[in-house]
């Protein structure tokens, strides 16, 4: 077995990295005082990292295979436009300003209530084949894209900034319930959906094959969708669009450790988690005292990277 | 020979901006493409001058009823433009080239007033005034305005004694204002100092880190919607509970950001009621 | 010994339409048999059936006397494995991790493989010859070595019943045989119960002991290869002349289609009149057209299927009005139509009293010694008062008539130009 030391030194490596990313924040480089504000933000900032990262990689893992699509990704079934407009919603409502929860609580909503509307679309004689929810997905986004436009342009001029920023990503949560709430949710789905794992495996032979090898396929497919697309609504509501991690770390780690779910997909929540980390330990403090958006830093970093691994490793799989 | 006189004037006044006037009633018909313009456009020549204004215009109030809105969002509509038949355009600096070509070519001219800084205000008042005919109006109200403003200026503690003050224009995220921003300056006409004068953007993200790390001696927090649950608020977030604004309470969302954000007549309210709030630490 | 598969009046479809129609049939454990048809006779439908990936709307299905659909899925896997056409993974699985698979439905879902998994895996790779291949991608290898593994995968399952989908038909010949051999192989070794559907009716024959013939969604035939695998019965199935010939040592079967060693242009030349009606002259008229022969028809009534065809291929038509009795007059045109005729055909059509008239022509020609050739039975088809038209036919063949079924029959019947 030779790929077996890759997946020990990501493990082992992740504790020392996420420290080293709590060392370097705009306030200066090292561990912040325990008893200032700063080392609760910087924490909170390093945690939100991990966890919207691990969220983001995992729910591509799963969508990757589920839908046997290589471009697959977190937003692929509409949750980004249908989170985006929950977000619009609550900030022009007004309801932001009674609770912090109103924000992340109003963008979850409509980002399950989107992937129902996109697989009631898809659902046709009682079956629904991935082509089909594919397509529901983007004819769903690009609804809610055009009326989230049309929230916009209605927007006043601070509403429309807070609208906008938010949709660039922002790794700065403030309340602690809301980083809770849905680092919850995330991890306990990582783990649901790593129960899937052997099911995601066969799977990615196709539902019929899947089906002929023990596969009920149709409950694992649903169950899969709710629980990524669960996993990515929570992490949106938190820290709002973030692209690239749910796109290309599942690729990167599928190339370091291998196809198997079962090890593919606590790996990419881990590899997701620190990649997000690290691109924002780098955005906040490039050019203190402001903030790049972690989005053109996932970017930045991850697509050297990606092509760095995909030409070490080129033969095997996908992108070929 | 009244028409020769008054044409004789004419031409005299060619080298200065010219009033331009309805040749049948003989007051000028204004569209104003910014709000700070039509507050100034109100202030000198009054609300009947004003025949289209943007969405964001909401002052003087009696606007909102009597004047159409030609511009959702600072993208005018030519249609609703030319329908009110303006005799004057006015737009900011911030009107994009190719609308005002366009504008042209309909056979407006567009007239750009800057209006970035605080001396830039009784700049754009008599330039308006002039283009109103109302120039001895306009003159008295800029130079009372710019008085104004050098007295608070003058009147600021030493840099050492003022406090810092930070700019929260949204919190999730959070986003203040830098070095060269016009609340920058607002902040320190008022006898402040803004926690973030060393970023040269206008505006940008930060992380809550570096202003609790930064500890301001003050929050201004500029979101309409949370006036008067602003320290509430801000104290329920992580990590914020012990800077120094928050300890003493000098949290202050009481100041309607039009005051702050508008660089018009009306900034000198702004300047006083910031003053009262800094004052209040300075003592401290 | 058990029954593995039973078909019980079973139909089955997609919506509205029926595939499946009325199926009845009974598989033993321990058999191996092939499902033949031609495209579209229902073999895809009746393999989803079995399946599970498909419910049948009347009738009974019974694996080892279960109802697939009432089986758990890790129930069924134990019970059937599939071997599809062609399998695809975008994921680039090493061809052990693809053996695995075939675990899926017995692994936990908490733990790793465990060793028995590992051993059966092992043993599967050994089985197919695909060990030294374990840490090679499955998309790098060629057709024969994929298609081993995905045996593998499905041996994996260790089914007491193992589906062929048209399993080699991607592969040359050494390979068909190679993956043939190691499905035999489990059937007499390990009792494995196989059922392959394949075009490849020679490979079929070579491997398999009972055959079942599907056509338009039933089950025509239904036995060993000299019940099913007949040159009138596959002729019939597969519109076209088919040649099976057995070998006189081995004493296997060789299928090919006759129709290439016919030159294609016999007919040049050679006049043929139809006596048709119906839609029953129409493959037959197209036929004898590509043939070369010259071809007359009559009398049809206007606004007939046949009557349509004949006009679209220049066949020289007497037509009498629709749904008219053919008149005297039609008949006469007729029969001067067919004097030119070198031979009579004599379709399979009904005969009443409108149209008993026709024989007269075949009746006229057998007079004058030309060949008539007569579809099947009259009798079974004569609807006239006095059976007249049964006694015409009888006469006919007493007079040297023959008689044909299906279309490369009468084809090789027909005289040819040299």
């Amino acid at each position: 077995m030779k790929k077996s030391i890759t997946p020990w030194l990501i493990v082992l490596s992740a504790p020392a990295i996420l420290f080293a990313c709590m060392l370097f924040g705009p306030s200066g480089y090292g561990l912040p005082g325990t008893d200032s504000g700063a080392f609760i933000l910087r924490l909170n900032r390093v945690i939100a990292g991990f966890v919207v990262g691990a969220a983001l990689a995992c729910a591509g893992v799963v969508l990757q295979a589920l839908l046997r699509n290589p471009l697959a990704e977190p937003y692929v079934l509409g949750v980004s436009s249908g989170a985006g407009l929950g977000a619009a919603l609550a900030i022009l409502t007004g309801l932001t300003a009674i609770t912090a929860f109103a924000l992340p609580l109003s963008a979850f909503i409509m980002a399950i209530a989107t992937l129902a509307l996109v697989c009631a679309l898809a659902r046709q004689g009682g079956r629904t084949s991935v082509y089909a929810l594919v397509i529901s997905g983007v004819i769903v986004s690009a609804v809610f894209s055009s009326l989230l436009m049309f929230l916009t342009s209605r927007a006043k001029e601070h509403e429309l900034h807070t609208i906008i920023w938010w949709m660039l990503g922002n790794m700065g949560v403030n309340s602690v319930g809301v980083l809770r709430a849905c680092s919850l949710i995330i991890l306990l789905g990582i783990p649901l959906a790593w129960i899937l794992a052997r099911d995601l495996n066969a799977l990615t032979l196709g539902k019929e094959m899947a089906h002929h090898l023990g596969v009920r396929t149709d409950i694992v497919v649903t169950l899969g969708l709710v629980v990524a697309t669960l996993i990515s609504a929570a992490a949106v509501s938190m820290t709002g669009l973030i692209g690239f991690v749910g796109l290309i770390v599942p690729h990167v780690m599928r190339k370091l450790v291998g196809p198997d779910h079962r090890r593919l997909i606590p790996l990419a929540a881990i590899g997701g988690g620190l990649f997000l980390a690290v691109c924002d330990a780098i955005a906040r403090t490039i050019i203190k005292p402001e903030i790049i958006p972690v989005g053109v830093m996932t970017a930045l970093v991850g697509g050297p990277f990606f092509i760095a691994i995909l030409r070490a490793r080129r033969k095997q799989g996908w992108i070929e | 020979m009244k028409q020769v006189i008054s044409l004789f004037c004419l031409l005299l006044a060619g080298c200065s901006p010219r009033p331009v006037s309805d040749p049948g009633t003989g007051t000028p018909r204004v569209v104003s493409l910014a709000p700070s313009l039509t507050e100034i456009v109100c202030a000198v020549g009054g609300p009947e001058m004003l025949v289209g204004r943007t969405s964001a215009c909401d002052y003087p109030i009696e606007i909102l009823d009597r004047t159409p809105v030609v511009a959702n969002f600072g993208t005018p509509s030519m249609e609703m433009i030319l329908s009110v038949k303006p005799t004057l355009l006015l737009q900011a600096s911030l009107a994009d080239k190719s609308m005002g070509t366009q504008m042209e070519s309909m056979g407006l001219k567009p007239h750009t007033i800057l209006c970035k800084t605080l001396d830039d205000i009784p700049h754009a008042i008599r330039e308006v005034g002039d283009c109103l005919g109302r120039s001895q109006k306009a003159a008295a109200i800029a130079e009372q305005l710019a008085r104004q403003i050098n007295e608070y200026r003058e009147s600021a503690p030493p840099l050492s004694k003022q406090p810092t003050v930070f700019i929260e224009l949204s919190d999730d995220p959070l986003i203040t204002a830098g070095g060269g921003s016009f609340m920058s300056e607002l902040v320190s006409v008022a006898g402040g100092r803004n926690l973030f004068d060393d970023a040269d953007q206008d505006y940008f993200q930060v992380d809550a880190e570096l202003v609790v790390a930064r500890d301001p001696d003050v929050i201004l927090y500029c979101q309409m919607k949370d006036s008067g649950k602003a320290l509430e608020r801000i104290k329920a977030r992580a990590g914020w509970k012990d800077v120094k604004a928050v300890r003493s309470g000098r949290v202050y969302d009481h100041i309607s950001d039009n005051l702050l954000t508008r660089p018009g007549p009306r900034i000198i309210e702004g300047i006083k009621q910031l003053r009262s709030c800094l004052q209040d630490t300075a003592r401290e | 010994m058990k029954t593995a598969i039973e078909f019980k009046n079973v139909s089955c479809g997609y919506h509205s339409t029926t595939v499946l129609d009325n199926i009845n049939f009974q598989i033993n454990e321990g058999e191996m048999i092939a499902v033949l048809g031609p495209n579209g006779a229902g073999k895809t439908t009746l393999f989803k059936a079995l399946t599970g990936l498909l419910r049948p709307t009347t009738g009974i299905i019974n694996i080892f006397s279960n109802p697939p659909h009432t089986l758990s899925a890790q129930k069924r896997s134990a019970l059937i494995a599939v071997v599809p056409q062609e399998l695809e993974t975008p994921m680039a699985f090493n061809v052990e991790e693809i053996v695995m698979l075939g675990r899926t439905a017995s692994l936990s879902r908490w733990a790793t493989p465990n060793r028995e998994d590992h051993r059966i895996v092992e043993r599967c790779m050994v089985y197919t010859d695909i060990a030294d291949l374990r840490d090679r991608p499955l998309s790098e290898l060629s057709g024969g070595e994929k298609q081993r593994a995905i045996v593998a995968m499905a041996l994996a399952q260790e089914p007491k019943i193992i589906l062929l989908d048209e399993a080699t038909s991607h592969l040359d010949m050494n390979h068909r045989f190679e993956v043939m051999q190691i499905a035999k192989r489990l059937n007499s070794e390990e009792g494995v119960t196989v059922l392959m559907c394949s075009h490849d009716l020679n490979l079929a024959a070579e491997f398999c002991d009972r055959f079942l013939l599907l056509d338009h969604g039933r089950v025509v035939a239904n036995g060993s290869s000299s019940d099913v695998l007949t040159e009138r019965i596959l002729s019939d199935v597969y519109h076209c002349d088919v040649r099976v010939q057995q070998h006189v040592g081995s004493g296997s079967v060789t299928i090919s289609p006759a129709h290439r060693l016919t030159p294609t242009r016999a007919g040049q030349g050679i006049r043929v009149h139809l006596v048709a009606g119906g839609g029953s002259g129409e493959e037959l008229m197209r036929r004898l057209i590509l043939a070369g022969y010259e071809v007359s028809c009559g009398v049809l009534n206007n606004g007939d299927s046949d009557t349509e065809i004949a006009h679209a291929l220049g066949v020289k038509t007497t037509l009498e009005a629709p749904f008219s009795p053919i008149s005297n007059e039609a008949l006469q045109r007729s029969l001067e139509a067919a004097s030119s005729a070198d031979v009579i055909i004599v379709c399979d059509v009904p005969f009443g009293p409108g149209n008993v008239a026709n024989l007269k022509i075949a009746e006229h020609a057998g007079r004058q010694k030309k060949p008539v050739l007569i579809a099947g039975s009259i009798e079974k088809r004569d609807y006239t008062h006095n059976k007249a038209a049964s006694a015409i036919s009888t006469k006919l063949l007493a007079a040297g008539a023959r008689t044909w079924h299906g279309i490369p029959e009468v084809m090789k019947q027909l005289p040819q130009s040299k």
